[in-house]
């Protein structure tokens, strides 16, 4: 449940663009994260529901976005995006076909952005 | 009204995780970071790595765990000074948590090491930097090749991956090719230990690798 520690960090931070923009609600909140962390919508939005209420993101819906997974290909040395998660031995190089290609993925969780009132 | 943010939403478990960092740098302390499943023998390698340092160098350990103190009292079985985090829910060690065990530790003694046993756990402590130089990834043979691939943020971050249990090895359908080939693809420059912690065996590669690190190589 470290989606527990995930909230508390989003509300740190929409706190912060509160005092300085202003707003009443937040509807929406948008993260987006890389392919390997593993973030649940369904638990992230339940944590909310019990750790926000009374702020003004009580009745916000948060929703998760995947960024593109990034590859490198050790033989023409290229990089190339990935959209979906395939097994790791199957993906091969968009721009010479090798087969010897590796992750490198950005596992970092970003606040993308809000929907406010 | 649609606001752009685009801020890192652990922004200040990070601040902690460098102030750490910088913190452990001035002592010219090593902290190491050990991440695996429940029962994958995280404080069994300990025990067995103490046995192999404890005499030549100032080691102690931070104990993750969630309620118990069992991990720390084998620890401080060894003579070696521990520090007990109990998380209560929390699946994984934040970086603040563990800036206050590094307070506690470093009250008498400047250390040259510290173990950190995260929780139990593949998946939660891997998101978070504690300021360590090093998330260490522990697998044991008995969990079967395929975690590698299904829990890949640990094995994509660690510096190093220890298979445990291999005097198991035989009894398990661990396919040793297969666990080294999705690492590689994850990792292809991380050192892989294969170790028996019962039975002390492998272990010096591990450790030499440690002391490297210690001493900045
Ligand atoms: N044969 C064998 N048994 C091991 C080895 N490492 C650990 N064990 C055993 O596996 C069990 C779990 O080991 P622990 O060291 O407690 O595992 P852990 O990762 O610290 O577990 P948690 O702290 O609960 O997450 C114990 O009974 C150990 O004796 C090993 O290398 N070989
Ligand atoms: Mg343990
Ligand atoms: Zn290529």
């Amino acid at each position: 449940m470290h989606e527990v520690s995930i909230v508390e960090g989003l509300i740190t931070q929409v706190s912060a663009q509160q005092k300085e923009r202003k707003f009443k609600t937040v509807h929406e909140v948008h993260i987006a994260c890389g392919m390997y962390n593993c973030l649940s919508e369904e638990t992230l939005n339940f944590c909310m529901q019990t750790v926000a209420e009374g702020t003004c993101l009580a009745k916000a819906v948060i929703k998760v976005r995947r960024l593109a997974e990034r590859w490198q290909c050790l033989a023409c040395r290229k990089e190339f995006f990935q959209e979906d998660r395939k097994p790791l031995l199957d993906t091969a190089c968009p721009h010479c076909a090798a087969k010897d290609v590796i992750p490198r993925p950005n596992n970092e969780i970003y606040l993308d952005k809000l929907e406010v009132d | 009204m649609e606001i752009k943010v685009m801020n890192k939403v652990l922004a200040a478990n990070d601040a902690w995780a460098q102030e750490n960092r910088s913190v452990l740098k001035a002592g010219n302390v090593l902290m190491v970071n050990l991440i695996g499943s429940p029962g994958a023998g995280k404080t069994a390698l300990l025990e067995a790595t103490l046995d192999l340092i404890k005499d030549k160098y100032k080691v102690s350990v931070i104990e993750g765990d969630i309620a118990t103190t069992k991990d720390a009292e084998r620890i401080q079985k060894k003579g070696v000074a521990v520090c007990q985090i109990n998380t209560g829910t929390a699946c994984h060690l934040d970086a603040n948590l563990v800036n206050a065990a590094i307070k506690d530790l470093s009250v008498s003694t400047v250390f040259d090491i510290i173990f950190v046993e995260n929780i139990g756990n593949l998946v939660c402590p891997a998101e978070f930097d504690i300021g360590e130089a090093a998330k260490i990834a522990v697998l044991s043979v008995t969990e079967g090749d395929d975690k590698i691939e299904k829990y890949p943020l640990l094995f994509s971050e660690a510096k190093a991956l220890l298979i445990t249990k291999m005097s198991m090895h035989h009894l398990t359908n661990f396919n040793m090719d297969e666990a080294e080939k999705a690492f590689r693809k994850l990792n292809p420059a991380a050192p892989i230990f294969k170790v028996d912690n019962l039975k002390s065996d492998g272990l010096a590669p591990w450790v030499a690798f440690l002391l490297a690190m210690k001493n900045g190589k």
